[in-house]
């Protein structure tokens, strides 16, 4: 019984002892943390954490609000957390969401909008969307827009909407530059880079800078692509006619010929259909003549009835129209052809 | 002697206790890892997350404005040193949105070109890219041709080497000069050989006079030379704010050709309907009788389907119209745009009869028949 009180009081010592340590322990101010929560939570999704959540979707303006928000203070990535997986948009919206950030390119880097854009399912309007932030981005930042095209694969970048788009910076930007660029084009691509950089002759860029980036590209007019020819026949049919008149006459290449005589005789005829009508009989192509003379008699019609119908039943020259195009127009306002 | 060795041993246990609850708060490897790791990831990223901003007034600073607070930078700028301008510029450039680059780029050129013409021409010449290059030449004429325009000018000549930024120069040059007299700039512009730039420079001016003076500019038009700034101007000032429609459509039809008339009477009547519809309606009915506004009645006729709500209204300025191209074009129009809005086809289908045979009745007809329902 001598030893049992010491080994009682020796014992109850060494609980307080261990409660004493426990109550140690738990006031620890910084808790260790286990080793697997370190496994398990790695730099990436911590930092995560950090990023802010943005709002369920409700409406465009209120994400945009969100961003603007965020912009603010300083998250200058924000518009693409909306974009997450997480965040549960459908296409719709994600669509509705991008076309409203392309449209305040202002607020943002153009290489997270591109990054949102190009993100997007390939669909008609997410294609529309990436011409437009390529149109505003090549006015403002030609050589940014340029290096961001030349990293598109060969298939988005080949077309009318990317390179007319793009020609609004790349006729700023110097020869030498945009033909190396042009090295990667298809023969395609090189047609749209010629028609856009003739389309914006009268707006931008220099004529001596265009004309340079031309006379090395090779470009020939192709079947899907409005042709730089007709650009040109139509600028110099607004503002030097005569030039205009002497480049035809000097070209001996009937495909770019009868392309000059399009563009050209469209313009001319607004002020003087007849005029018009008569250069578009020189298109040798009898399709293409054909179809540029009725297109511009529906005009004529549309702006001039009076006139128009009395050219129609005139003596018109089968070569001009067709006698079927002709009954069928004016079968259009109840008349007949008087042969 | 025993009461020590029993203090002692109690001593001992309580130690022991204490020792064995609380092993792991002082485990040294485990924590030494977690130490390491991501109590110090999270402490750096916080510290970086809230360090205070580099000052806008900085090279670092610059580079991170943003659209929201770019203005912020303004007034240091217009009080820097010449000597610390190439920092600016350097941050500026650095900066990944081009609305901030070019607006503040104007700040910085406004003020080197103030402190050391030559300096600000060296160094804009040294840019890159053409529209800030573009930005930086603007700002410096802005300020020089205060001084000494005849250098400006000059200056500009003598860019051979970069067409995009002399032509450019000459434009803004041109422009400036037609704040003060736009025929006379005009006449300067039309001796440009250049038929490209020739044409840029007379658009600049006829904007410049537009902005300044709508109505001086279309007072003027009648005695504008050359026809091709006259021929730009008639087309585009009827869409300035506060421009008198009615005294514009009057110059319109003093014009020589039909078509010349047409084609202006319709951009006219377009401007006017979309910012006074009544008056505009108004205006065609009291000119019906005019051969050369069937194009135009197309076009009145086409904003008043798509956005009146009134179809007894509507049908009623059609029966207004003399029967013929006018009314037709106006009725046709009307109704294609009512059907394309999704309004009842009946009610197009009642303005479609207000048509003769004519290929505006017949592209209507063919809208309505695509917005039938599939039986």
């Amino acid at each position: 019984m001598q030893f049992l009180r010491p080994l009682v009081t020796s014992a109850l010592c060494m609980a307080l002892g261990a409660g004493v340590g426990a109550s140690v322990k738990r006031d620890d101010p910084l808790p260790p943390l286990q080793p697997e929560s370190v496994k398990k939570a790695p730099a990436v999704p911590h930092v995560t954490q950090l990023l802010p959540k943005p709002p369920p979707f409700t409406s465009v303006t209120a994400s945009m609000d969100w961003v603007r928000k965020e912009m603010r203070q300083g998250n200058t990535s924000a518009a693409e957390l909306l974009f997450r997986s997480e965040a549960g948009l459908t296409l719709e919206q994600q669509l509705a969401l991008a076309k409203e950030l392309v449209r305040d390119f202002r607020r943002h880097d153009p290489r997270t909008l591109a990054r949102i854009v190009l993100g997007l399912p390939r669909c008609q309007e997410a294609d529309h969307l990436l011409w437009s932030l390529i149109s505003t981005w090549s006015g403002e930042d030609a050589e940014g827009a340029l290096r961001f095209i030349e990293a598109l694969p060969a298939d988005r970048l080949n077309t009318v909407g990317v390179l007319q788009n793009a020609s609004w910076g790349l006729c700023r930007l110097p020869a030498e530059r945009v033909l190396a660029f042009a090295a990667q084009l298809t023969d395609k691509g090189r047609s749209c880079l010629a028609e856009g950089l003739t389309a914006f002759a009268n707006q931008a860029g220099s004529w001596r800078n265009s004309s340079a980036i031309l006379a090395k590209l090779n470009a020939k007019p192709h079947e899907d692509v409005y042709s730089a020819e007709r650009h040109m026949g139509q600028h110099l049919a607004e503002i030097d006619p005569q030039a205009m008149e002497s480049l035809i006459a000097a070209e001996t290449d009937v495909t770019k010929r009868d392309e000059m005589l399009k563009g050209y005789a469209w313009v001319i005829g607004l002020n003087d259909p007849v005029r018009g009508i008569e250069l578009n009989g020189q298109i040798v192509d009898q399709r293409d003549r054909h179809e540029q003379i009725e297109h511009h008699v529906e005009q004529w019609l549309t702006s001039d009835r009076t006139a128009a119908l009395s050219w129609l039943q005139g003596d018109v020259p089968e070569t001009l129209l067709s006698t079927a195009e002709r009954v069928k127009l004016l079968k259009s306002y109840g008349l007949e052809a008087d042969r | 002697m025993k009461l020590m060795l029993q203090m002692l041993l109690h001593a001992l246990c309580l130690f022991v206790g204490f020792w064995l609850a609380s092993e792991k708060t002082f485990e040294p490897s485990e924590k030494a890892a977690v130490a390491t790791q991501q109590p110090k990831s999270k402490i750096s990223i916080e510290v970086q997350a809230f360090q205070p901003p580099p000052k806008a007034s900085s090279e670092a600073g610059l580079a991170l404005l943003t659209y929201e607070n770019w203005a912020e930078a303004i007034l240091p700028i217009s009080q820097m040193r010449l000597e610390e301008l190439p920092a600016m510029l350097r941050g500026l450039l650095r900066n990944p949105f081009p609305e901030v680059r070019r607006r503040l780029l104007r700040c910085l050129f406004e003020r080197w070109a103030a402190l050391d013409l030559n300096g600000a021409l060296i160094a804009l010449r040294g840019l890159s890219s053409p529209l800030l290059k573009e930005r930086a030449l603007w700002a410096v004429l802005d300020l020089w041709t205060k001084s000494d325009t005849e250098a400006a000018w000059k200056w500009v000549n003598a860019l051979e080497d970069d067409s995009v930024l002399q032509e450019t120069g000459i434009e803004h040059l041109l422009s400036l000069a037609a704040d003060k007299d736009p025929l006379a700039s005009a006449a300067w512009a039309d001796q440009i050989d250049d038929v490209f730039l020739r044409e840029k420079a007379l658009i600049q001016i006829a904007h410049s006079w537009m902005s300044n003076d709508a109505n001086g500019a279309l007072a003027a038009l009648t005695n504008v030379e050359p026809k091709r700034l006259r021929d730009y101007l008639l087309s585009k000032v009827c869409h300035r704010d506060g421009v008198d429609h009615a005294a514009g459509l009057e110059i319109v039809s003093q014009l020589p050709t039909q078509a010349e008339r047409s084609k202006l009477s319709e951009e006219w009547l377009s401007a006017y309907v979309n910012d006074h519809p009544q008056d505009a309606i108004q205006w065609l009915l009291d000119h019906s009788n005019r051969p050369e506004l069937q194009k135009s009645a197309d076009a009145v006729g086409g904003y008043l389907g798509a956005t009146m709500k009134n179809f007894a209204q509507l049908q009623s300025y059609a029966q207004q119209l003399p029967s013929g191209p006018i009314r037709d074009a106006f009725a046709a129009r009307a109704a294609n745009e009512w059907a394309s809005a999704g309004r009842s086809l009946a009610e197009a289908e009642q303005l479609l009869a207000l048509c003769g045979p004519c290929l505006e009745r017949d592209r209507a007809r063919s809208t309505i028949e695509s917005k039938r329902s599939p039986k």
